[in-house]
């Protein structure tokens, strides 16, 4: 069986090596001395063949013989092509070789971005979707408009379009509740007094406000279509959603949202913490889950509430009194 | 040494073995492999893949001569190798570079040992 193996991999060598010297490495394999033997000859022919099809091109081929013309007696030249224009053996081997690999990371990347949900930070840009604010004629360009309102704290000016490059990013506007513009997140649940309607200058131009045309958070717990843009929201406004929640209609479960290194973090009891990405002031992705949200809101009571939303399950808390 | 016979130095350990083996005469590959383990005291092994391979290379710089199989002989496989002129004349000169490296070498530790009162 191992002579069997050992006459195979001589056969797979250059066919010149082969030739040459594969009689003389069969006679040195009947030579040895038990399988031991046997066993490192068969090591080392595996060595020899790699070395031999990777390191040693220039002798896997028999050398050309000395191209002479033919002569003809017509005196009509002839030519004989001593170039070969196929690539050598090398580098077809380290070509396969190294699409392999790329092709290897490639799948990889691929399913990575499959299993993981990758927010890209972008900028911002305020939309104004009212109907009284049409844009001006020929103008392609977002309407700036908005922003300088809530800057200005002024209502817009017909004309007042800035005109520029629909691609700058527009620091920091503010979002009042009464803005002709961008639409607060979730109003309807009064969540007015969560909105931060005057805000200071500079906390305004900390903060990046992405309104999208509808609120697909409105569509139902599995509603989250389309692509989220994640949003930078002021500490403020995160630090006012901590507290323990407690879900009466689940016997009294106690939810916890701790703010952790700028970031809003769900407990839920039993189950691995959470790390919430802000996607608007009230609307946050569960991160690294998919179809797993949590939107706050404010009652009538004043009290906030919190909803869960995981695939097909949905918890509503309200926040125990004396949270901040 | 020659210029050229300079050009082919330093030979590899592999090569430098086999030059070594095939200086005491005409040997087949399993002597070969046999002589060179013999001369090491079992600190180098040649395998059959390597041994060919520089065989191949040294025979194709005309260093060594493959003079065949030998009729008479117990395994018409075998064939002898033995070192052409080429051959010898690379190898006494990297045995010249290699005593010039041991007496360099020597002078520099005698040197650095610390002389004893």
């Amino acid at each position: 069986m191992l002579r069997f193996l050992y006459l195979w991999l001589v056969r797979l060598h250059p066919r010149r090596f082969q030739k040459r010297f594969g009689d003389e490495m069969l006679s040195i394999f009947d030579e040895a001395q038990g399988r031991v033997g046997a066993a490192k000859l068969l090591g080392d022919g595996a060595v020899s063949l790699v070395r031999q099809w990777t390191l040693r091109p220039e002798f896997s081929e028999e050398p050309l013989a000395a191209a002479g013309a033919r002569r003809v007696h017509d005196s009509t030249p002839t030519f004989c092509i001593v170039d070969d224009s196929l690539p050598c053996r090398r580098a077809l081997m380290n070509g396969t070789a190294l699409s392999l690999v790329v092709f290897s990371v490639i799948c990889f990347a691929m399913i990575y971005d499959q299993n993981h949900v990758v927010l890209k930070p972008l900028f911002s840009v305020a939309f104004d979707f009212s109907a009284s604010s049409l844009p001006e004629e020929n103008s392609i360009q977002p309407r700036v408009v908005a922003r300088r309102q809530f800057e200005d704290q002024s209502p817009p000016q017909p004309g007042s379009a800035r005109k520029g490059p629909a691609t700058q990013p527009v620091p920091a506007p503010k979002v009042p509740a009464n803005a002709p513009g961008a639409r607060p997140v979730a109003p309807k649940r009064g969540a007015s007094g969560m909105n931060p309607a005057h805000t200071s200058k500079q906390e305004s131009r900390e903060r990046q406000l992405i309104v999208p045309p509808t609120n697909p958070l409105r569509h139902g717990p599995t509603g989250y279509a389309g692509t989220w843009i994640r949003v930078e929201i002021p500490r403020r406004v995160l630090r006012s959603y901590v507290g323990t929640y407690v879900a009466d209609a689940q016997h009294g479960l106690k939810l916890s949202v701790r703010f952790e290194s700028d970031v809003l973090r769900l407990e839920v009891p039993g189950e691995e913490i959470r790390t919430l990405l802000p996607v608007s002031e009230t609307g946050f992705l569960v991160k690294d889950a998919s179809d797993c949200r949590v939107e706050f809101s404010k009652n009538q009571d004043g009290t906030v509430q919190l909803d869960f939303y995981d695939n097909d399950r949905h918890l509503t808390a309200r926040r125990q009194a004396g949270g901040s | 040494m020659k210029p050229q016979d300079a050009k082919f130095a330093p030979l590899s350990p592999a090569a430098l073995h086999i030059f070594l083996a095939l200086s005491g005469g005409e040997l087949h590959g399993y002597a070969i492999m046999q002589e060179v383990a013999r001369q090491s005291e079992g600190r180098f092994k040649l395998g059959p893949g390597t041994l060919y391979d520089n065989l191949q290379r040294l025979i194709d710089k005309a260093m060594i001569e493959e003079l065949g199989h030998r009729p008479g002989d117990d395994d018409p496989r075998r064939r002898y190798y033995r070192l052409s002129s080429l051959g010898r004349a690379v190898f006494s000169a990297e045995i010249a570079r290699l005593e010039g490296v041991v007496r360099e070498a020597k002078s520099r530790l005698r040197l650095a040992k610390p002389r004893t009162a």
